[in-house]
């Protein structure tokens, strides 16, 4: 159901992957909810900031796009997979409190895919995969745990898109920054 | 009532009037900007602080280059309240939005913007209980209430303290001699 590969990319690309990130010359954009479109504006901590590099139409969204794509036809290759749904690099930041998101699946409406993460930096909080599958009412339901992955720097987690998962906030560092992304 | 210091420099002359709590742009001009700013269209790049996690969107460079799409229509307005209200302006030298997410820092340093003599102009784009202290404690605390201007020395050295009601906090710090 899921898998982990550490090291998953050559060290040089992973620290240049990781270099541009956390630079102070890549564009990140506010969003009130960074698990799914629920629009949670009234909450105070379900926010993060993303930056699109490939929409859920498969185009290219980010003049970053060509240098990550080595990387998504890596996973591609890896996950027998051959279209690329969405690519999206997220960032939470310590909000001073542990927080878990909202448990979610990446498409609602995309059946026999991978949802994929890859954690750029050294931080903290878990994603958290659930036995449950995607249901119209599975919030009414109660989920249980199958795994908690450590986020941790060149590690990648693929799992099939129809578990559900949730990610968190870092406690204890200052940002979690992954890519997030989904292929077919 | 707010007032600004006097500085040992003969130009730094403001009128006494209360700048911080008047709103100063036409409140659909000013949701135009706030709308814009909250926006996910809007982007935020990372600073290098490392704790607390600042993002900030340059407008106008030290450089003197305009960064930013959103210059006229974001700053212009403001610069013009600015003019206003202070009849020494002669030029802009920096314009940036920063955003501060909510979290769990409790000390920064105080520091300042520029070495050269300027002022700076701070206007928040939402109401949050995170404001702006100086190491003056002679100086009143400034940037809580939206769309308001607190006008002040560039020389003073201040530091925010973060907001806790808030998911965010958007300023508008524009520097300028």
């Amino acid at each position: 159901m899921y898998n982990i590969y550490d090291n998953f990319l050559t060290k040089s690309y992973h620290k240049e992957i990781k270099d541009i990130l956390t630079s102070a010359d890549f564009p990140w954009f506010y969003i009130f909810n960074i698990s799914d479109d629920t629009d949670t504006r009234e909450l105070k901590n379900e926010y993060g900031f993303f930056h699109l590099l490939v929409n859920d139409k498969g185009q290219s969204n980010s003049n970053y796009t060509s240098f990550f794509r080595p990387m998504l036809h890596q996973i591609m290759d890896m996950t027998n997979t051959n279209k690329i749904l969405k690519a999206r690099c997220d960032m939470t930041t310590n909000k001073g409190i542990e927080k878990v998101h909202n448990t979610h699946v990446d498409f609602v409406d995309q059946t026999a895919y991978k949802s994929v993460i890859f954690y750029v930096n050294e931080t903290d909080g878990d994603t958290t995969l659930f036995n449950e599958k995607y249901t119209s009412d599975f919030k009414d339901k109660t989920q249980t745990i199958m795994k908690k992955v450590e986020p941790k720097e060149n590690r990648l987690l693929v799992f099939e898109g129809d578990l559900l998962h949730t990610g968190s906030s870092p406690i204890n560092y200052s940002n979690r920054i992954l890519i997030n992304c989904n292929f077919i | 009532m707010y007032t600004i210091e006097k500085s040992s420099k003969p130009d730094f002359n403001f009128k006494e009037e209360n700048l911080s709590t008047k709103k100063v742009l036409d409140e659909d001009l000013f949701d135009d900007i706030r709308r814009l700013l909250c926006s996910n269209e809007f982007s935020y790049y990372l600073t290098p602080s490392k704790s607390p996690v600042i993002f900030q969107h340059m407008f106008l460079g030290l450089d003197h280059t305009i960064n930013s799409p959103h210059f006229e229509s974001v700053c212009k307005p403001i610069i013009d309240e600015i003019k206003k209200n202070d009849k020494t302006f002669f030029n802009i030298l920096r314009a940036k939005a920063v955003c501060y997410p909510k979290q769990n820092v409790d000390k920064i340093e105080f520091d300042k913007e520029l070495i050269k003599f300027h002022k700076t102009a701070i206007f928040p784009i939402m109401d949050t209980n995170g404001f702006y202290e100086f190491e003056n404690e002679k100086l009143p605390n400034v940037g809580q209430e939206a769309n308001t201007l607190s006008i002040f020395d560039g020389n003073e050295k201040y530091r925010v303290k973060l907001q806790t009601d808030l998911s965010y906090k958007i300023d508008i710090i524009i520097n300028y001699e």
